[in-house]
């Protein structure tokens, strides 16, 4: 390749046109993957009051963990707080559709499941939402990864996934690691 | 790089010396592209290997999540 004006020129455009075919296909890999296996960043924008999660009716005490609704949804509310998650175990269906919603009354938190897409933030004043379809059973650790003080690294919770056949949720629909 | 003007022996060492580098350094960079493409060819090349074994192993199978 000799180095006249000309072929520098030339050798400059197939480099671009090679990054630019590299960006495209990871482009279009991210859309297949969207469009075709739903994996999509989430994107809730829904506000709570932070000073009042124990207060409203969504994420008080008694709410939290999973409930499968008269519908068959099931949903399980979370409070991720200084250093701890509530509750500290959830349980959860596998390959049915299942909604995580965290809300956090103090500081930003960050969730992820592992071996899983599940990943947010939390970040007081909103409420996260992701859903997801577990595939496999077992206890999944579900730890925060943004660092939230002192008492970071000790924070983490339990996403117990059941078969359809062991997951029985009680007759007000609720479904706690106590019962199983 | 022209030879300087003298009759200096040893400047006309340096003459011949300079016009050899220069015909040493036309040879360099006619060669260096290539070697300079092969490199970033197999580094992105690499890269973008990378991202599909975990975009194609690890990220798919993880499953959904919206």
């Amino acid at each position: 390749m000799p180095m006249t004006e000309e072929g520098i020129l030339r050798s400059e455009f197939r480099w671009a046109a090679v990054a630019v075919g590299a960006v495209s296909v990871i482009m279009l890999a991210l859309i297949y993957a969207g469009l075709v296996h739903h994996i999509n960043p989430p994107s809730n924008l829904e506000t709570i009051d932070p000073n009042a999660l124990h207060l409203t009716s969504e994420f008080t005490e008694s709410n939290l963990g999973t409930r499968v609704a008269a519908d068959g949804q099931v949903t399980s509310r979370i409070v991720a707080t200084q250093f701890a998650f509530q509750p500290q175990c959830i349980v959860v269906p596998a390959n049915r559709p299942v909604t995580l919603r965290f809300a956090a009354p103090d500081v930003i938190h960050g969730i992820l499941v592992t071996g899983t897409n599940v990943n947010t933030m939390v970040v007081p004043g909103y409420v996260s939402q992701v859903h997801t379809v577990f595939t496999k059973t077992g206890d999944l650790l579900m730890p925060c990864h943004e660092f939230c003080g002192l008492g970071h690294s000790e924070m983490s919770a339990t996403v117990r996934v059941l078969s359809e056949n062991e997951f029985k949720p009680d007759r007000e629909g609720k479904a706690g690691c106590d019962l199983f | 790089m022209g030879s300087p003007l003298t009759d200096d022996p040893a400047a006309k060492t340096d003459g011949v010396r300079s016009r050899q580098d220069d015909e040493a350094l036309a040879r360099v960079m006619h060669d260096v592209p290539r070697g300079a493409l092969a490199l970033s060819v197999l580094t992105v090349g690499l890269l973008l290997v990378a991202w599909f074994l975990i975009y194609a192993l690890i990220f798919l199978p993880r499953g959904m999540v919206s």
